[in-house]
């Protein structure tokens, strides 16, 4: 009964706690979004080696946000993060359209884990504010999230460094999670 | 590795393990940092230790290096060993020449010996990938030289190697067409290209493949 009701009390004014794991190719900016959701500033970072978490309460919601690096050869360790992994944020350098397509190849091997099956997708097209930018809706097309099934999925195109897009995004997030429970 | 890569490029940081690709250079942790956020476009940064390579990527940093761009930026007062100390402006129209000269060089390089890149995502996400070639961190190629291959270290290997292929340096030759050996650790790889009689200036590179 103390259960139950606990349970009731946390719907109502507690926090929903999601787990949010954040990946993406090297130097697309995840660091930078994380620190910009949980400080509201920029911070000057460097490669992350390892991970950073952070949590971040966000309406009704308390994301704890794995930000996991991006270097080529750490990628394998990406999927000790899968398990109970709520959402995923994906970020893209929209900069960057020589790598678009191993960001669709990282993206599609993730995305097919057992682990990862109920995950929901929130997409980050960022450096917008870069003069050779990708749209959102070139981003994707050339990761092929047209082609993604049984897979609810949202592109925001977003600038970490001004903070465009981003609560944006986390609104997509906090909806589609509730909607979920 | 060659000493001009013993420090970082833009600060007196030792033992650097990031690279810019686009100049060739090697970078701190804290400089690869600052690279990044100038974009993609104007320097693509890797981590040596933690990012494979295709071999025109390999060729890139042979070609490049920090002593070449020193050279270069401090004759148009930039960088850390110029008078001025003024920082390096990636977005000059200088910093454009030496980048255009160095993907000139390296491009060359590439064409002459048939220097044909496997996918860089494919060679690193092999887990088990023993291939020196995905392994290599250090792209200084100095080594490599005949009195390398003729010492204690490289003539056994090599003489395997020459063993493996039927003895001949043609077969080893064809075997290895187009990949390039470096050394790695204190792993002593024959190697097939030889970067030493590199000429800063020349747009034509003038090596020549070596063999014992």
């Amino acid at each position: 009964m103390g259960l139950a009701f606990t349970k009731i009390w946390q719907r109502m004014i507690g926090k929903q706690e999601m787990r949010i794991l954040m990946v993406g190719l090297d130097a697309a900016g995840k660091t930078t979004i994380l620190y910009k959701l949980k400080l509201g500033e920029v911070v000057t970072t460097i490669p992350t080696i390892g991970f950073n978490v952070e949590t971040v309460e966000y309406k009704n919601l308390s994301f704890t946000v794995w930000d996991v690096g991006g270097q080529d050869k750490i990628r394998p360790l990406w999927r000790h993060y899968y398990q109970g992994t709520n959402g995923l944020i994906y970020v893209v350098d929209s900069n960057d359209r020589d790598r678009i397509e191993d960001a669709r190849e990282e993206l599609n091997k993730m995305l097919n884990e057992d682990e990862m099956r109920d995950a929901v997708v929130l997409v980050f097209a960022n450096k917008q504010d870069l003069p050779n930018a990708m749209t959102a809706a070139e981003v994707t097309e050339k990761l092929g999230l047209h082609n993604l099934r049984h897979r609810q999925w949202f592109i925001q195109s977003a600038c970490a460094t001004t903070g465009d897009g981003l609560y944006e995004g986390l609104d997509w997030l906090s909806r589609t999670l509730s909607s979920k429970r | 590795m060659k000493s001009e890569n013993r420090s970082c490029f833009e600060c007196p940081n030792r033992n650097p393990t990031w690279i810019s690709l686009t100049y060739g250079i090697y970078l701190c942790l804290e400089c690869s940092g600052e690279h990044r956020r100038k974009g993609v476009h104007i320097s693509f940064v890797r981590s040596v230790e933690l990012d494979g390579f295709t071999p025109e990527q390999m060729v890139q940093m042979a070609a490049g290096g920090n002593g070449k761009a020193q050279d270069y930026f401090k004759g148009h007062e930039m960088g850390k060993l110029s008078g001025s100390g003024r920082p390096v402006d990636y977005t000059s129209k200088v910093a454009q020449r030496y980048k255009a000269q160095l993907d000139y060089d390296a491009k060359k390089f590439c064409e002459k010996f048939s220097v044909v890149g496997k996918n860089a995502s494919q060679a690193s996400n092999k887990e088990s990938a023993v291939d020196p070639v995905d392994q290599a961190t250090d792209f200084s190629f100095e080594a490599p030289d005949v009195k390398a291959l003729r010492g204690d270290m490289g003539r056994p290997v090599l003489e395997k190697r020459l063993l493996r292929h039927g003895g001949t340096h043609e077969a080893l030759k064809k075997e290895y067409r187009g990949r390039i050996w470096g050394r790695y650790g204190s792993l002593d790889f024959p190697c097939v290209i030889s970067f030493e009689n590199m000429s800063s200036t020349s747009p034509a590179m003038q090596e020549t493949p070596r063999f014992t």
